[in-house]
């Protein structure tokens, strides 16, 4: 299961949120942490992760902006959307954009670590 | 015309031609008068001539036979002179006053003659003329004497006395009478004749004007009266046409004013009825006097009944829309755009009001006017937007509440499902006691600003120095800010008086914004904050300016506004309490911003008074 070879990027304004994705995933994938847009664009261009969480509601650059990025430089990446946002259209904007999934905050730790595995250990995975 | 008037009115011809004949008839008789006086007197005159030539003539004659007493032929001398038919006697007086000769009366001779006449002629010194009436025949005579003289002697020697007959003169004087008068009489009928011509020639134009009077009393006034008798009636004709003509021409005016006020009273009367606003006047005694259609249908109330009624008796005194006109005619409190609320059967009637003085062209005040619009059903839809309004607010205060105990709780979560299998960790655990309490934490901050920002009480002010709070706030993010490579500019005033507030809330207040100043500077940048007195007012300002990512219009307008989002921030309850927390120290708060520029907040807080 563990594979610190894998890089997941959790991008969220939330410290919080950025600290409990570290005490669940950080031990096994090399976890980024990016607490806004500009940051976890930097990183996509950089360093891109095998996994994103993403949230959606941030200062400069919000979740669905990155994606839109994301589709329109045809970049792959396997985008998980974390928001407390219950808004029907962003997940409709966001699913129409190729996320895998959307979760709703507060997060299931079971669920977060079902995604992961399935999404690192299928075929599922974006080629580096 | 009028036979009913009580002064009969007599003809101008009629009363011109009995004039004229009164002063012709007046003048003719003075003119025969005095003729015939001069006539009769020319003929008497004659007559006495006459009589004394004959006198003279014949005492010529018988000087010598006086002289010599010779009665034969004075008698023959007065026999003679007799034969004249107008002569009816002749007598000589011999120088002893005895009848010497008489016409025809042989008997007298020798005889003295007493009578009155005879001895006043007898006497006489120089020749006499008598008027005497014979006694048989009864006509007017002249008994006309001559002294006789002879020559170079004072001595007189006889009387000659002739009695001359007036009979034949006085017919001369008849007849010359008649013929005056007949003159006379033909002279008055050819003057009355003339007179009426005249009066005729007069009378007909000033009748002609009568008549053109008379139609233009009766409202003809398309006339021309054409009268070309050169003299006063001609101009008098001259003038009436031009009286007719002005008179024409102002009836013209009028009746064209009049068209005019017509029509703009039917203009008016249209926009009136036209209006959709209700329209209502009243005059200074507060009678009903103007009620238009839509006022008609407003109050329910039908103008014939109410139309010239005090307003207090047809409302009522009591009634807001009478007390609104009464305060506005009394006191000249003009209203406008004002809501009322009237009571209409269950329901309430909504009028939005708006009152005047009405003032007559020289500024004197006449009544007053309410203009009114219905707006039971705006207000309805208000109630609604209202109520959706607050449902609005309520579900973004909802949704941001969520999103704000949404993450902590989300960390809360993960932590606490972690915990069974990672107690032993002792890492893990670590982290545990540090973010679980903190996140924690970070609800209960949450419910406590949502708590403050709903308290209606402050706590007790305080004078307290603005400039230290703000300094404080500084100390504590200072380091956040210099790894931020956030630049602190320092204008604090060390002058500024101190101001009465709750220093815990304001700290609350000025932190927000120190917050807010960080996060707008992701890459940097200045924070400027300056506090001064303003001169004009007892207030003191505090601006804090970044040079931040700024923010647009709305989110500036909204920025105070409890958890207001946008696509690109959300804002928590800081912001709103900020500006509640400045609201409770009796201040202001002013947000100015610009996209990509920056943010300034000016805040202004009233100084404490000495």
């Amino acid at each position: 299961m563990q594979n610190p070879t894998k890089r997941i990027l959790i991008v969220d304004d939330d410290q919080g949120i950025l600290d409990s994705f570290e005490v669940l995933l950080g031990d096994r994938y090399h976890l980024i942490k990016a607490e806004n847009g500009f940051d976890a664009i930097r990183i996509l261009e950089t360093d891109p992760p095998h996994l994103m969480f993403l949230d959606i509601r941030m200062p400069g650059l919000d979740g669905i902006e990155i994606l839109r990025r994301l589709q329109k430089e045809e970049k792959c990446v396997d985008v998980v959307i974390i928001t407390a946002l219950d808004q029907e259209n962003a997940e409709e904007e966001a699913r129409s954009l190729g996320v895998i999934d959307y979760l709703k905050k507060p997060l299931d730790i079971f669920e977060v670590e079902r995604i992961t595995s399935q999404v690192l250990s299928s075929g599922l995975q974006s080629a580096n | 015309m009028d036979s009913k008037k009580p002064p009969k009115s007599v003809r101008l011809q009629t009363r011109l031609i009995l004039y004229s004949t009164c002063l012709i008839v007046l003048i003719m008789s003075l003119v025969i008068i005095l003729v015939e006086n001069r006539m009769s007197e020319t003929i008497q005159d004659e007559a006495r001539k006459r009589g004394m030539a004959i006198a003279r003539n014949l005492a010529a004659v018988s000087t010598n036979a006086l002289l010599t007493y010779n009665y034969v032929a004075l008698e023959q001398n007065a026999e003679k002179v007799a034969l004249d038919p107008d002569i009816v006697y002749v007598i000589i007086h011999d120088k002893e006053t005895r009848v010497a000769a008489y016409s025809q009366r042989d008997e007298k001779q020798g005889t003295i003659l007493t009578d009155e006449v005879s001895r006043i002629a007898v006497k006489a010194r120089e020749p006499v003329v008598q008027p005497i009436v014979s006694e048989e025949k009864k006509v007017p005579m002249l008994d006309i004497s001559a002294p006789v003289y002879i020559k170079e002697s004072e001595e007189k020697w006889g009387t000659i006395r002739i009695g001359l007959s007036l009979e034949r003169m006085q017919k001369e004087i008849a007849k010359t009478r008649l013929n005056l008068f007949l003159l006379g009489l033909f002279a008055i009928g050819l003057s009355i004749l003339g007179s009426i011509l005249l009066a005729r020639r007069i009378t007909r134009p000033i009748s002609k004007l009568v008549g053109m009077t008379i139609r233009a009393a009766r409202g003809d006034l398309d006339q021309i009266i054409d009268i070309q008798t050169r003299d006063e009636i001609e101009e008098l004709g001259k003038n009436f046409n031009h009286m007719i003509e002005q008179i024409r021409i102002h009836r013209n005016e009028l009746e064209n004013r009049l068209r005019e006020i017509t029509s703009l009273k039917a203009y008016t009367d249209h926009i009136l009825s036209s209006m959709t606003n209700g329209l209502m006047t009243i005059d200074l005694e507060e009678k009903i006097v103007t009620l238009n259609q839509m006022a008609e249908r407003i109050l329910g109330m039908r103008r014939e009944e109410i139309i010239g009624l005090p307003l207090g008796q047809v409302f009522g005194d009591r009634h807001p829309l009478y007390r609104l006109m009464a305060d506005t005619l009394l006191h000249g409190e003009v209203m406008f755009h004002s809501e009322l609320e009237l009571e209409k059967g269950e329901a309430s009637l909504w009028l939005m009001v708006s009152t005047s003085l009405l003032a007559d062209g020289e500024g004197r005040r006449i009544g007053a006017m309410v203009v009114f619009q219905d707006i039971t059903e705006i207000k309805a839809l208000e109630q609604k937007l209202r109520q959706a309004d607050r449902l609005a607010a309520l579900g973004t205060l909802s949704a941001g509440l969520a999103h704000e105990i949404k993450n902590p709780l989300s960390a809360i979560k993960t932590f606490v499902q972690l915990l069974p299998k990672r107690l032993e960790n002792s890492s893990f655990m670590e982290k545990f006691h540090v973010t679980v309490p903190r996140e924690i934490d970070r609800i209960n901050q949450l419910v406590e600003d949502l708590l403050e920002l709903t308290r209606r009480r402050a706590r007790p002010m305080v004078n307290l120095d603005v400039n230290r709070v703000i300094l404080q706030i500084i100390d504590l993010h200072g380091e956040e800010m210099e790894r931020k490579k956030i630049f602190f500019e320092n204008r604090l005033d060390r002058t500024l008086p101190s101001i009465q507030g709750d220093s815990e809330r304001l700290y609350r207040a000025f932190s927000n914004l120190v917050i807010n100043a960080i996060q707008a500077m992701p890459n940097g940048g200045s924070l400027t904050i300056s506090s001064e007195q303003e001169p004009s007012s007892s207030m003191v300002k505090i601006t804090f300016r970044d040079t931040g990512i700024g923010m647009d219009e709305e989110t500036a307008r909204n920025l105070f506004n409890p958890f207001f989002t946008t696509k690109d921030k959300g804002f928590g309850l800081g912001m709103a309490l900020t500006h509640k927390i400045v609201e409770d120290h009796r201040g202001t708060i002013e947000v100015m911003s610009e996209k990509g520029k920056g943010t300034i907040f000016s805040i202004r807080l009233p100084v404490v008074k000495v």
